[in-house]
């Protein structure tokens, strides 16, 4: 196993970062469809 | 009895101070060369003179090297404190002689909002402010977010380092070396730099149809105040200046990485399986709904927004640049000023709660957010069990740990201090005349590091009242612990025995 | 497509039809800013300053800012006096009217002072919810222009002295730290 003080997240977890910037934009998507669901009960609700 | 500090005390903590300002005076010159490409005469002047200060100044306080090479931790938090208040003011030379500012105090105040990346700003005709110094700016987000000491710690870190990552309010230790766990934030920053810029100059590039080197410019400034939760903008409408969603949903992405813990982006890098589960997260998301819910109903029952793409996509952006206390706006303050009841409620709810703790976001924090509910959810089940009853509440937090009385009284306290750091500026801007709501939210926003403004900060508001949201802006960013020992410090440097 | 034909369009309709046709009232931007919602839909004149980028999109509209404060008239490079942040609007126009324009309003520029005559939309519903004035006609009342700026002697003298003495006092820590 891999020291992860000397090493930090090292070379081979860059995937990792990839992964991470992935679910922030899957974030943001999934943001934007509760906004739209929520807007669109906001609306129903205040005619 | 207190003890006054002795001249090994006060040469530890000039010589850190020293080395600190020397590094930001090698930060500066990149705006420096930013100003020469530009063909920027006068800013390029003024950057030479910031530079020259700051490493005049930092080698100075390096002529007298301690003898002892350990930081204690008042040490670490002193020179942490006086680092936020000695970086914006020789910061704030190149701004000052822009011409840009009525008076010293207002390039000052834009230099504390920069590093403490609240965003707040009082720059006049920021519109035709040389590129150079706009980079500065966001530059200043940028060191800020990132945290100086970080940026120090990452070169060299000491013995004692870890006071001074401390004392910038980080409370996650990454990695069990400092250098490691500064350089792992380094890392994080970079690649968010590399996608940020290049996805905000494309867009830019191509969809806005901006020239390449605007383009870039965009995308660099805008990168830098998102990831950093700052919330300047190149141009004075902000994000709105954009006109475009496609331009909004990157920045939120970064600000949404921004207003994530670092603890949480390497648990992320390492595959992040108990991700869900991790109480900051739990608590940020039903916050973020809740105040979503509050805003968009607000909206909604106001008729603001006509249309459903409408009502989503500004009430969500202004939502999300709140709670993760970027502060960036897709509309004018005179608009967001308007905002009556619960969409005001809503925000200025997400405001004060802020982004995740060891992050770049501002606020009383989601981890005591969550914690507070946990401790109050569990005093309800005492008192409904049996007396004699004993409770034992866990939460997940990077690993399974207990909630002690001892971290209550804690979160509890800084909360305590959030809250009456926000009726501090509230009742300094009643003391000026200006309504109860535009003075709530202005000193919430100043005091969380948020950004957005309902109009009261203005080159024109009293020095007082600027002064009282440098002082929020400085206390917000630092949580408190480093700013009481600086007090402390001083108050013992003049009674002390 | 149907957006750009639509522009193409009024184009053509403003050169035809008489000048005094789309004459419209002049709105003090400030004004319009504060009653925004009022102005909804309304066919409006706004005089500024062209300034930041001109964005020419994809879709053939052309978008940038239109400052009206009081560094448009008096810029602070020309020793216009400071008078608080800017006020300006965003506007969005078919590309023929801008792309022939001097160059945006920047540090080194003042842009082209223009009168827009348009539709003021507000919360737009087709664009979610952007305020914004879609022109139709661009007058031009006064060129653009590049300002003069040097660097004040005195500042980048004392800056390289102060370069120079910092490099001499970080010279002599690293001598004592060599030691």
């Amino acid at each position: 196993m891999s020291d992860p003080v000397s090493k930090g997240p090292g070379r081979s977890n860059l995937w990792g970062a990839i992964t991470t910037l992935i679910l922030e934009w899957a974030v943001v998507a999934t943001l934007a469809v509760v906004g739209l669901g929520i807007s669109l009960l906001m609306l129903w609700l205040t005619g | 009895m207190l003890i006054r500090p002795s001249r090994e005390d006060l040469r530890l903590i000039g010589y850190n101070l020293g080395r600190i300002l020397v590094v930001v005076a090698v930060a500066g010159l990149v705006p420096l060369t930013w100003a020469l490409i530009a063909g920027e005469s006068a800013p390029t002047a003024s950057f030479l003179l910031m530079i020259g200060i700051f490493g005049a100044v930092g080698y100075l306080m390096m002529q007298r090297r301690p003898q002892a090479s350990r930081l204690e931790w008042s040490h670490g938090m002193v020179i942490v404190s006086l680092t936020w208040l000695i970086v914006p003011a020789i910061g704030a030379i190149p701004l000052e002689l822009s011409g840009h500012y009525g008076s010293f105090i207002d390039p000052y105040f834009d230099a504390m909002s920069g590093l403490t990346t609240t965003g707040l700003a009082l720059i006049q005709d920021l519109d035709h402010l040389a590129t150079s110094l706009n980079f500065w700016r966001h530059l200043l987000h940028f060191l800020g977010g990132q945290g100086i000491v970080i940026a120090v710690l990452s070169v060299f870190a000491g013995g004692g380092a870890m006071t001074l990552y401390y004392g910038e309010a980080r409370d996650e230790k990454i990695f069990p070396s400092v250098r490691s766990t500064a350089r792992f934030i380094w890392l994080v920053s970079v690649v968010h730099g590399a996608f940020g810029i290049v996805a905000l100059g494309a867009v830019g590039y191509f969809v806005l149809g901006f020239r390449p080197f605007r383009a870039i410019f965009h995308g660099v400034t805008v990168f830098m105040a998102a990831f950093d939760t700052g919330g300047f903008a190149p141009q004075s409408s902000s994000l709105g200046y954009y006109h475009s969603a496609a331009f909004e949903a990157v920045a939120a992405v970064l600000m949404i990485a921004g207003a994530l813990s670092f603890g949480l982006h390497f648990a992320l890098w390492k595959g992040g399986r108990k991700v869900v589960g991790n109480l900051e997260v739990r608590t940020i998301l039903a916050t973020f709904l809740g105040t979503l819910l509050l805003t968009l109903g607000g909206l909604a029952s106001a008729g603001l927004y006509q249309s459903l793409f409408g009502l989503s996509r500004q009430g969500l952006f202004q939502v999300l640049s709140a709670h993760s206390g970027t502060g960036f706006a897709t509309i004018p303050s005179a608009e967001l000023a308007t905002w009556g009841g619960l969409a005001f409620g809503g925000m200025a709810i997400a405001m004060a709660l802020g982004g995740m703790a060891s992050s770049t976001a501002g606020g009383v924090k989601s981890l005591r957010v969550g914690l507070t509910i946990k401790a109050l959810s569990s005093q309800v089940r005492q008192v409904l069990l049996p007396e004699g009853a004993v409770i034992s509440t866990r939460y997940w937090h990077h690993g399974w740990k207990q909630l002690t009385s001892g971290l209550i009284q804690a979160v509890m306290g800084v909360s305590l201090l959030y809250v009456a750091l926000y009726l501090l500026g509230t009742g300094v801007g009643l003391m000026y005349h200006l309504p109860l709501g535009s003075a709530l939210f202005e000193s919430v926003s100043a005091g969380a590091n948020v950004g957005l403004s309902v109009g009261v900060t203005d080159p024109s508001m009293p020095l007082a009242l600027k002064l009282t949201y440098m002082l929020q802006m400085w206390a917000g960013r630092l949580e408190f612990v480093a700013i009481f020992s600086l007090i402390g410090f001083l108050f013992s440097l003049v009674r002390g025995k | 497509m149907m957006r750009r034909i639509a522009a193409a369009l009024i184009v053509v309709l403003e050169l035809l039809l008489p000048r005094c046709a789309m004459a419209t009232t002049d709105v003090d931007v400030e004004h319009l800013l504060t009653e925004a919602a009022a102005y909804e839909g309304q066919t409006i004149s706004v005089v500024g300053e062209l300034i930041g980028d001109y964005g020419f999109r994809p879709d053939g509209w052309t978008w940038t800012q239109l400052n009206s404060d009081s560094y448009t008239t008096a810029p602070l490079l020309e020793d216009g006096d400071l008078s608080g942040s800017n006020v300006g609007i965003g506007i969005r126009a078919p590309a023929s009217l801008i792309q022939d324009l001097d160059p945006p309003g920047d540090y080194h520029h003042r842009g082209p002072l223009v009168r827009a005559t348009g539709t003021w939309k507000y919360h737009d519903q087709d664009r979610g919810g952007e305020t914004y004035l879609e022109v139709v006609t661009i007058e031009v009342l006064e060129l653009g222009k590049r300002f003069d700026e040097s660097a004040d002697p005195i500042v980048a003298a004392a800056g390289v002295f102060l370069v120079l003495v910092a490099m001499w006092l970080g010279y002599r820590s690293r001598l004592r730290s060599a030691d």
